[in-house]
């Protein structure tokens, strides 16, 4: 099942090693920074839109470049942050929680970092270009995205950046999914793996299935706009449409998975007990991941050309598997010895405003309410509960989890709380005025409103929200800067984790462990505690030769 | 297993969509399709060999793989700059790969030297 890993050392840490290694914490480490960064640009461009809608009239920006901020802004997040963030912390904490000593197949996820870098520097290039960076939104629809309606080398560069960026996912996707078959440690059966890397297994089989088709789509609308006219026949853009959603839904539950895993670990290690219901939670990830597979063209309801009571019934059966995973945070939650600390705090932002996201979804899983707010603020509403509320908030409930673990040293926690605070808050200041200018017919991808159209106020205080992220991710960078150099040191294991990768030093040693404990559960430290054992005793003893503990590193 | 599970779960979605819906001819072609796949990885999986237990060797660092990323990345640039990228990418390809080979290479006579295989 396992293998141990030997590592050739060349002795050195420089940066270049740092973006050449092949132990996959700095791959995962590399890959999560990098789409951070991108995170960092793309929400930069958010500010610039919001500032611009903030009254009526064009202030800062064209027409024409604020179609490309809102192009670049939803790619980045979705091609360049999200989803590549949400498999490189499992490129980085998978191996851990399984008790390997490392990734499987190490190059080929470190070719995916690189791909995804040059495929971030590919598509910001568009802006360098004479006609631009693409102009036609995340969703590049056809015939929109043809070479009449867009020309330029700034949209192609936008194609090339999508194939290269979704090719690094599903690169670093299959590693971490080989890891999981291949490299488990003794007595780690696939019931005993954690949550993380369950919803890892579920997100990764989503990347397997759906990513390849977008590769292929942008395939052949880069030939199309080369003139081979692929979808210039009757019906083409409809097709483009069921090609760009079949990836393009199932990537909003890839970047959603592992947050739920993330979430549910730290509900359960700050609740100070064992996860509640397991076993069903696992299964519905499996359940819920499947439908949500099953539900793409809910995207294209007004189009008629698609079944839309199929559509609008596998939407809807969402709600079961996801009320089972709702249903177990808040079942762990009860009865424990909640801490509030700050990763526990993104975990609750996490579950109140993704309720927002998936309630407000009923209303657009149905084809008559979606007629109404189709294309309008209400479903950028909607998405950014899902997309925000989910995934940032679910990646910084991991930050700050696991930031200990990264680097040795802890985050302030008063910052933390901050962050999370002011966060929450701009989250909902933003956001919230969006579903009432939707519902006001205030259509989405569009520069400016007319004074008269009774739509300023609402633009304004969004604009207040999204300045009010921006301060709070400003808290954010202080605190790591602060804490990476003044940070109090962590230890192993500063929040008395269930889960294994709480058994190696902080940050764990290339080869991950020197020994583990039995496994039993999914929450192995867990177990050791509940028998009056405690775990960092244990690690201590088997640090010392010829006294090892049950079990063995990988 | 639990590939052929969910890929099973994925047919059973869309053959009740076939059986009860009138679906247009993507809808199963996408998700039974994507079905199918996950079905044939799983079986594919479940009848591997199993690793061979025992060492594996890996090199701390591979600059031969970034550099072949950056190689592909140029290679596919270079479908819309020109064919003289083409040229000088699959060129920087070729090294990135001798480089991988020779890293495969020098791992395999060190696991051969220390008895790991």
């Amino acid at each position: 099942m396992s293998g141990a890993t030997a590592v050739l050392r060349n002795g050195s840490a420089s940066i270049v090693d740092a973006l050449t290694g092949t132990d996959h914490k700095r791959i995962g480490l590399a890959t999560t920074a990098t789409a951070f960064a991108f995170f960092l640009i793309g929400g930069s461009l958010a500010l610039l839109m919001r500032s611009e809608l903030a009254s009526p009239g064009m202030d800062i920006v064209s027409e024409g470049t604020y179609n490309e901020l809102f192009t670049i802004h939803g790619s980045t997040m979705f091609f360049l942050f999200a989803a590549p963030a949400a498999v490189a912390i499992g490129v980085y904490m998978v191996p851990l929680q399984l008790g390997a000593s490392g990734i499987a197949w190490p190059r080929l996820a470190l070719l995916g970092y690189w791909l995804l870098a040059a495929g971030g520097v590919i598509m910001y290039a568009g802006f360098l270009t004479a006609h631009g960076a693409a102009t036609f939104g995340w969703t590049a629809y056809y015939p929109l995205s043809d070479s009449n309606e867009t020309p330029g080398m700034g949209a192609d560069f936008w194609i090339v950046a999508v194939v290269l960026a979704t090719t690094a996912v599903l690169l670093q996707a299959v590693c971490v999914l080989a890891t999981i078959v291949r490299r488990r440690a003794p007595g780690m059966s696939l019931l005993r793996m954690p949550l993380f890397a369950w919803s890892e297994v579920v997100t990764c089989f989503m990347v397997v299935a759906s990513f390849p088709v977008l590769i292929v789509t942008m395939i052949l609308l880069f030939l199309d706009r080369q003139g081979v006219g692929i979808f210039t026949g009757s019906g083409g853009a409809v097709t483009y449409q069921h090609l760009f959603w079949f990836y393009g839904h199932p990537v909003v539950y890839v970047v959603f998975f592992p947050l739920v895993g993330v979430v549910g670990e730290v509900i359960a290690t700050f609740s100070r007990r064992r996860f509640f219901g397991f076993k069903p939670t696992v299964l519905s990830l499996l359940v819920f991941s499947a439908i949500s597979m099953s539900v793409w063209a809910h995207h294209m309801f007004t189009t008629q050309a698609v079944a839309n009571n199929y559509f609008s019934t596998t939407s809807t059966l969402l709600l079961v598997p996801a009320g089972i995973e709702y249903f177990a945070f808040l079942a762990t939650m009860v009865g424990g010895r909640i801490r509030l600390g700050a990763p526990m705090l993104f975990a609750l932002g996490f579950v109140l405003l993704f309720l927002i996201g998936g309630l407000t979804g009923i209303f657009i899983g149905s084809p008559p309410l979606d007629y109404n707010v189709h294309d309008t603020y209400f479903v950028v509403a909607h998405f950014h509960y899902t997309v925000f509320g989910g995934t940032v908030f679910g990646l910084f409930a991991a930050i700050y989890y696991w930031f200990p673990k990264l680097t040795g040293r802890m985050l302030d926690e008063r910052l933390g709380r901050l962050h999370a605070v002011l966060m929450f808050v701009g989250a909902l200041v933003t956001f919230i005025p969006m579903f009432f200018l939707g519902v006001d017919g205030m259509s989405r991808r569009v520069a400016d409103y007319l004074p008269t159209d009774g739509l300023t106020t609402l633009n304004v205080v969004a604009t207040v929200g999204a300045f009010t992220i921006f301060v709070s991710v400003v808290v954010f960078l202080v605190n790591v800067v602060r804490s990476l150099r003044l940070g109090e040191p962590a230890g192993p294991d500063p929040w008395k984790g269930q889960t294994l990768e709480w058994f190696a030093d902080s940050p764990p040693p290339a080869g991950n462990f020197a020994s583990l404990p039995p496994v039993r559960s999914h929450a192995p430290l867990l177990d050791l505690r509940e028998d009056g054992v405690d775990p960092a005793a244990l690690r201590r003893r088997a640090s010392i030769p010829d006294r090892a503990t049950v079990g063995g590193a990988s | 297993m639990v590939a052929m599970l969910w890929g099973s779960f994925l047919a059973i979605l869309i053959g009740a969509g076939v059986i009860a819906f009138e679906l247009d001819v993507e809808t199963p072609a996408l998700l039974g399709g994507a079905a199918l796949f996950m079905l044939a990885a799983g079986f594919a999986v479940a009848i591997a060999r199993p690793e061979p237990v025992g060492v594996e060797v890996a090199p701390e660092t591979s600059p031969p793989t970034a550099w072949l990323g950056v190689s592909l990345a140029l290679l596919a640039v270079s479908a819309v700059v020109g064919l003289w990228l083409t040229w000088i990418a699959a060129g920087m390809c070729g090294a990135g790969i001798g480089g991988i080979i020779r890293e495969r290479r020098a791992e395999r006579r060190l696991q051969e030297r220390e008895g790991l295989r």
